[in-house]
């Protein structure tokens, strides 16, 4: 598990991260979303062991990161911006990363380079952005990493080869347990993949959840009442009376409802108003940062969707 | 199935597999380092010596004296560039957030890392000393098959040198010790600074720091205060800087050590790469591409660069502008701060918008030292040239002067007489410079400028209180002839009975002869060494005279060297410690034989030194350069 306690930071320009603390549960991939300036990086370089703290601890499962070559070999890291030495191939960088990770893995190696259709003897100067992320993915993967640090890992890669880089970081979560904590700017983007969020805003957690446990305890429901049934929404509003709904919107003929309560819940309640349409559908993170933040801070709103 | 590592000590971080990994990296990555090297050490020692094997060029040979025999201040450049060079390209990868933050983030710690840097740096550094010393070795197997008789003796001598058999070895190791010592330095800088640019002048500034503070505080105190100057501080300079040490010691004559200054190379390359490593771990890499990666540093560096800066323009624009005498020195000195000051501080924040609590104090602490400095110096706030001893405090006074008055003797006075004699002396030449300022600054002009300097000299004053203390003070006297104090001093009994050439027989006397000075419109002189036997005698002679004369006759003898005529012409050997030319040749001194010198015209009547001049053993002729030179 990897443990954030009350970090702080303060740059010469000011103070960038403030008591900001976060947990990443081993196996999970987590996802630590904040706009452009959030500190997002700063974690990162903090978690990576680039950075010392100010102050707070950094742990994973105990174990302070700063200085600690033995836990830095678990630790793969794809940073925002790469930098590889000039005129190096990947087979130069392959030897240098064999040479300082304990669990480099050659033939993983190989067997990722051709699943990106990358040249091993090319010199990385003259690969493209998006080659030179996945040249950095496969080099990273190939450490069979046990904490798996993305800073925006997949600006710049085509749909096609964001699928295959996040079913490879999923696979080798599901088979060895792999930790991930993968930042970006797009909460959308995230959906579908992580199992925790975290959002930062100038430095500070605003808010961290498990998205299974979210899901579970909270409803979104399509209703809809025929033209002929005029008491349909009133009987609707007097049922929902004692519910904690946290969100109700009308569009037209349509309700959206988002209610704390489980599916078989929701649905014991608003069947016997017998409404021509009762759709559970999926709940968004969209949907579930909006109740969760209250649906005010736009600013938040604005830069996460 | 998972098969997530539980422990970090399972697969550990190999640490010295990962070090030799990084260091190879790094050796790999910058290949071209020592093959440049290489050739730039070709360039300047092996072919050189090549092309003495070959030509027996005496240029050749006084070359590779200077740079490869001995080692020198001009030897040192190259290894001080290929130090900065490998320390540059090493450590280069720290000043990007992109590459610093990659090889920080490998299993390695800060103080691995940095070693890693280190090494793979020496090893660059190695590679083209080794490869230069093997072809010294070929050269030295070359020169086995040659006989002496090919060479001049400057060459003879560097082939002697090169012809040892442990030469290359030795030419290795202090090359490379002087390189690793340079290259410690350029480590510190490239710790302490924020960008490559910024760590190349760092490293040009650390290594020239201490001698370049030391000369301009030495020669501004020596240009402005009463008294004070005489021996240059080298020793401070040596310390700090070994090969500054070396340097000087391959310039005394019969060498000296070397075991002292290349260990000192070594610790002290040591000490400073020990330092670098502590700040490497201490280093907070949020500040890589800051100018300086530590803010109170860089207040400190801007406030001695502008220090250095200002004592620079002032010393070398005194002249020009006649501040000297100016009332706008205060003002000019106070503007120059704060400009130089602006410039270093917006190099060092890299921005313009410099203007805070924090600028303005470090500008306050840089304009107070200056201040303090300037006051102590310039205006002589602490009083240092009207400190006087009072004549019951002193125990003795050692009297020395450059005219060659007292013949390259220091004289150490006891008797109350002398030291009351010499305190009057001192306060009368006070007054004399005071009062020449004070006219010279009424009238505009220089002060020394308008006085006769043909009989002038500078006299060092030592006092030995009875507290312990000693206090010395170093005049230029210009016009001493006519200073009655100075008159008194030199006519004391106690200096008179030094003032004797007879006493310096048997110490350290390289020659003694009879020689013409050649006239103005002749280009022949001769010489006649005087024999062992009747130096003495001679000597005695010239003594009696020389006590005969009076404190104008001894200023002028002595500022007449150049005078045509008969001359008692005696040397003292640089190795007696009295005396220091810095060429080596010793000490000449000239005694007329006219008639103000009749014991010694006397005695020479009684030799036959003068009558068979055309058979004596060292005649010989004056070019017009040589005249010169004479």
């Amino acid at each position: 598990m990897i443990s954030v306690e009350n970090l702080e930071k303060r740059f010469d320009t000011g103070q960038v991260l403030h008591d900001l603390s976060l947990t990443v549960p081993d196996g999970s991939i987590y996802a630590l979303i904040g706009a452009n300036g959030a500190g997002k990086t700063t974690v990162i370089r903090h978690l990576a062991g680039i950075l010392k703290e100010d102050a707070g601890t950094i742990t994973y499962d105990g174990e302070p990161v700063w200085e600690n070559p033995s836990l830095k070999a678990r630790i793969g890291l794809i940073p925002d911006e790469l930098w590889f030495p000039r005129k190096a191939t990947l087979k130069d960088m392959s030897r240098l990363y064999g040479g300082l990770y304990a669990g480099w893995d050659p033939a993983r190696f190989h067997e990722l380079t051709q699943l990106f259709h990358l040249r091993e003897d090319r010199s990385l100067s003259i690969f493209s952005k998006g080659m030179t992320k996945q040249a950095a993915f496969t080099l990273v993967m190939a450490e069979r990493p046990d904490y798996l640090l993305l800073d925006e890992p997949i600006d710049g890669l085509d749909p096609i080869v964001r699928r295959l880089v996040w079913r490879t970081i999923v696979d080798d979560v599901a088979d060895r347990g792999m930790t991930v904590l993968v930042s970006s700017h797009n909460l959308k983007e995230m959906e579908d993949i992580c199992d925790r969020v975290g959002i930062l805003d100038h430095g500070r957690t605003l808010l961290e959840r498990d998205l299974a446990e979210i899901r579970d305890g909270v409803t979104k429901v399509q209703i809809a009442f025929t033209a002929e049934d005029q008491t349909g929404w009133d009987r609707l509003n007097e049922a929902l009376k004692g519910t904690d709904v946290l969100q109700m919107d009308r569009q037209g003929s349509l309700g959206f409802l988002i209610i704390r309560g489980k599916e078989s819940e929701v649905r014991s309640i608003l069947s016997p108003l017998h409404p021509a349409v009762l759709d559970i559908i999926p709940l968004t993170l969209e949907d579930i940062f909006i109740y969760e933040l209250g649906g005010e801070n736009d600013d938040i709103k604005k830069l996460l969707f | 199935m998972m098969t997530l590592r539980n422990s970090s000590s399972e697969k550990g971080p190999r640490t010295a597999r990962a070090l030799r990994t990084l260091t190879r990296e790094k050796v790999r990555r910058f290949w071209l380092l020592p093959a440049g090297g290489f050739l730039a050490l070709f360039l300047t020692v092996d072919l050189p010596l090549f092309m003495l094997i070959h030509n027996h060029g005496e240029t050749a040979s006084a070359y590779l004296q200077n740079m490869v025999t001995s080692p020198s201040l001009l030897s040192s450049i190259l290894p001080f560039v290929l130090a900065l060079i490998t320390a540059c390209a090493v450590f280069g990868s720290l000043h990007r957030q992109s590459s610093a933050g990659m090889y920080q983030s490998f299993p390695v710690n800060r103080r691995q890392l940095f070693l890693s840097d280190v090494i793979s740096g020496l090893i660059l550094l190695a590679i083209p000393i080794f490869l230069t010393g093997l072809l010294l070795l070929s050269s030295h197997l070359a020169f086995t098959t040659v006989t002496a008789d090919q060479w001049d003796t400057e060459g003879l001598r560097t082939i002697m040198a090169i012809r040892a058999p442990s030469f290359p070895w030795i030419w290795m190791g202090i090359t490379f010790l002087v390189t690793f010592f340079y290259y410690s330095i350029a480590c510190l800088a490239g710790v302490l600074a924020g960008t490559g640019v910024i760590h190349a002048l760092l490293t040009l500034f650390l290594t020239v720091m201490v001698p370049s503070l030391t000369v301009l505080t030495y020669e501004m105190a020596s240009f402005y205060l009463l008294g004070f100057g005489g021996e240059f501080p080298t020793s401070l300079i040596q310390c700090v800087l070994p090969p500054y040490w070396l340097a000087a010691r391959a310039g005394e004559a019969g060498g000296g050590s070397m075991t002292g200054p290349l260990l000192a190379c070594f610790l002290e390359g040591l000490l400073i790469l020990t330092a670098a490593c502590f700040f490497f771990q201490k280093l907070k890499l949020e500040r890589e591409q800051d100018s300086v990666a530590w803010p109170r540093l860089a207040d400190a560096l801007v406030v001695l660069l502008t220090f250095m800066s200002v004592l620079a323009v002032l010393f070398f624009t005194n002249d020009m502008l006649g501040l000297e005498t100016s009332g706008y020195f205060p003002l000019f000195a106070a503007v120059l701060t704060l400009l130089f000051f602006l410039v270093y501080r917006i190099i060092a924040d890299r921005t313009t918008k410099i203007l805070n609590r924090r600028t303005l104090l470090s500008f306050l602490v840089c304009l107070g030292a200056l201040a303090l400095f300037l006051g102590a110096v310039r205006y002589d706030m602490t009083g240092y040239a009207r400190r006087i001893p009072e004549p019951s405090k002193v125990a003795s006074v050692t009297l020395a002067d450059d005219a060659n008055l007292l013949f390259g003797q220091s004289l150490k006075l006891t008797s109350p007489k002398s030291v009351k004699a010499a305190t009057k002396a001192h306060q009368a030449v006070v007054q004399k410079l005071r009062a020449s300022e004070s006219v010279s600054t009424n009238a505009g002009t220089s002060g020394t400028a308008a006085s006769d300097t043909s009989v002038s000299d500078t006299l060092t004053l030592t006092y030995h209180l009875k507290s312990g203390r000693t206090l010395r003070r170093r005049f230029y006297v210009p016009d001493a002839v006519n200073m009655p104090d100075l008159q008194a001093l030199f006519n004391t009994p106690e200096v008179r009975r030094d003032l004797a050439p007879d006493r310096l027989l048997g110490k350290d006397l390289t020659e003694v002869a009879v020689v013409t000075s050649p006239s103005s419109d002749s280009t022949t002189g001769w010489r006649v060494n005087v024999a062992e036997r009747d130096r003495k005698a001679i000597l005695q002679a010239a003594a009696k005279d020389i006590q005969a004369f009076s404190y104008a006759e001894l200023m002028v003898h002595t500022s007449d060297v150049s005078e045509p005529g008969l001359k008692l012409q005696f040397v003292l050997s640089e190795e007696s410690g009295r005396v220091d030319n810095g060429d080596g040749a010793g000490l000449l001194h000239l005694i007329p034989v006219d008639n103000r010198t009749p014991h010694l015209q006397a005695f020479l009547k009684t030799r036959p030194y003068l009558k068979d001049r055309d058979q004596a053993t060292e005649v010989f002729q004056l070019d017009a350069e040589e005249r010169d030179e004479y």
